[in-house]
């Protein structure tokens, strides 16, 4: 009897993650924004990335993954000038370095929603990255909010980091995607 | 026009100009100080030097873990990365065209003197041959990279290698005749002129390479012209970088209104020096009214491409 508990019991062990409900959200441009603030001595400047593509997938409710590729060329700002040096390899390099990526290594439940660790490859470089999120995921909808600051020299960003343009970029995330 | 802000005239002096015109002058004044026959050795010593002093920053170590070499870089890596744009290889192109410019000119003097008159173009031979070898690596390297690759740059490596031989050419006679210091401040008005031209085209960054050639030059001719030392080691940097910046920088950059028309102007100007070479000026170049002309030849292409620069793209600094 004991031996058919244990073996049901193993059976159950083993066959749960199958049962398990994974639910995987597409992300594309329309469902998810990110965008960035540059600042400087007296000034700043808002931006973003028009394509984005990418899945985040939930497992019983929980933020398990995340896989996101930026198109660099998709880049926009509030000034046009702006926009064609930003592409330039004075920041992003867009010609040689076409795609950013982003692909989470571990996802922490915390007191006020997930903390999220990942690999943020940009401009070839590939360096880890953790940020807050809040998550919902409600009716088959999944919103992720995020605001968080890199440090662009990290990757090689340097351009006019001895002051004329502050090194900490604000990042922030907004996905709200269906099934 | 608007002009830089004194924040950015600054930081270009801190970072680009006093390091470069700086260890440029210091080398050439120390390899002057030997003689008049050690300024072609300086000279190369010099540029390489006043490079390095440029690119050179502490800013990336971190002294907690064990500082490296390889951190120590500004604008571009020592060592190119695998699929390196290739702007990435400039110093790389630089040093080889360097150091093959000085040991080929060493193998055609040694030849020279052991050849017989109606052979001297054997020398001459041994001395461009492993130039124009030098000059097809660089160009090859300087036209790789994966913005490099797209169809409309196929032709880029010829126009590289062209480029690079014509003015290699130009300078090198001027460069080696008592108008070497001039030929030194040529090229730093030339990169000075190239620098602006970047500017236009929105590239801070690789404006900051023009400059670090540009006052390089400057700091090398201000020591040539006390000690009237030959230069030509120097031109192979310039025969490297200025095609280098006005060509193999445009697969990487992004659109702007820059006519490329005014990008040969600039990478062309060396040109301007070759009717110097024929013999009866070649005899005069100390005389006021060749050097006003060499001056003026110069410096007119350079000013039609700043003016083309102007007419079509505003300068912005954001």
């Amino acid at each position: 009897m004991i031996r058919k508990l244990f073996a049901v019991a193993l059976a159950a062990l083993v066959a749960a993650p199958l049962f398990a409900a994974e639910t995987t959200y597409k992300l594309d441009g329309e469902n998810t924004k990110v965008t960035f603030t540059g600042t400087k001595p007296g000034g700043k400047h808002d931006g973003g990335f028009k394509t984005v593509t990418g899945t985040a997938v939930v497992t019983d409710g929980t933020l398990t993954k995340i896989e996101v590729e930026i198109d660099c060329n998709s880049l926009y700002s509030d000034n046009e000038k702006l926009t064609g040096h930003l592409k330039n390899p004075d920041f992003f390099g867009v010609k040689d370095h076409p795609k950013s990526t982003f692909k989470t290594t571990k996802i922490e439940k915390t007191d006020k929603g997930y903390s999220v660790t990942g690999d943020l490859t940009l401009l070839g470089n590939t360096k880890p990255v953790t940020f807050p999120a809040a998550v919902v995921e409600k009716d088959g909808a999944l919103t992720l909010t995020s605001e968080f600051k890199i440090d662009r020299t990290q990757w090689g960003m340097t351009y006019g980091a001895k002051g004329q343009v502050d090194k900490d970029v604000a990042i922030k995330v907004a996905v709200t995607a269906k099934k | 026009m608007t002009l830089p802000p004194p924040k950015l005239i600054l930081e270009s002096l801190q970072t680009d100009i006093l390091p470069a015109a700086g260890a440029g002058a210091l080398v050439m004044c120390a390899f002057l100080l030997l003689g008049r026959w050690a300024g072609a050795l300086g000279s190369a010593a010099a540029v390489v030097v006043a490079f390095l002093a440029a690119n050179f920053t502490l800013d990336k170590l971190d002294f907690e873990e064990e500082p490296t070499w390889a951190k120590t870089w500004r604008l571009v890596p020592w060592k190119p990365a695998e699929e390196a744009p290739g702007w990435h290889w400039l110093p790389r192109a630089g040093l080889l065209l360097v150091a093959v410019g000085v040991v080929s000119r060493w193998i055609g003097l040694l030849a020279a003197r052991k050849l017989p008159e109606r052979l001297w173009w054997g020398a001459n031979l041994l001395v461009w041959a492993p130039r124009v070898a030098a000059v097809v690596i660089a160009s090859g390297w300087l036209s790789s990279g994966k913005a490099a690759s797209a169809p409309e740059w196929a032709s880029l490596q010829y126009q590289l290698a062209a480029a690079m031989l014509a003015v290699w050419v130009a300078l090198d006679g001027v460069a080696r005749s008592d108008a070497g210091a001039e030929a030194a401040a040529y090229q730093g008005a030339i990169f000075f002129a190239g620098a602006t031209l970047i500017v236009y085209a929105h590239s801070k960054f690789f404006m900051d390479f023009a400059v670090i050639l540009s006052f390089a030059l400057f700091g090398i001719a201000a020591a040539a012209g006390i000690g009237r030392g030959d230069t030509s080691g120097a031109v192979p940097a310039t025969v490297a970088f200025l095609p280098g910046l006005m060509f193999a920088i445009q697969p990487s950059m992004e659109t702007h209104k820059v006519p490329p028309v005014a990008f040969w102007l600039v990478a062309l100007a060396p040109l301007m020096l070759l009717p110097f070479l024929v013999p009866a000026l070649w005899r005069r170049t100390n005389d006021v009214y060749v050097r006003a002309g060499r001056a003026a030849l110069v410096l007119a292409p350079l000013v039609a491409a700043l003016v083309l620069a102007a007419q079509n793209e505003t300068l912005a600094f954001e």
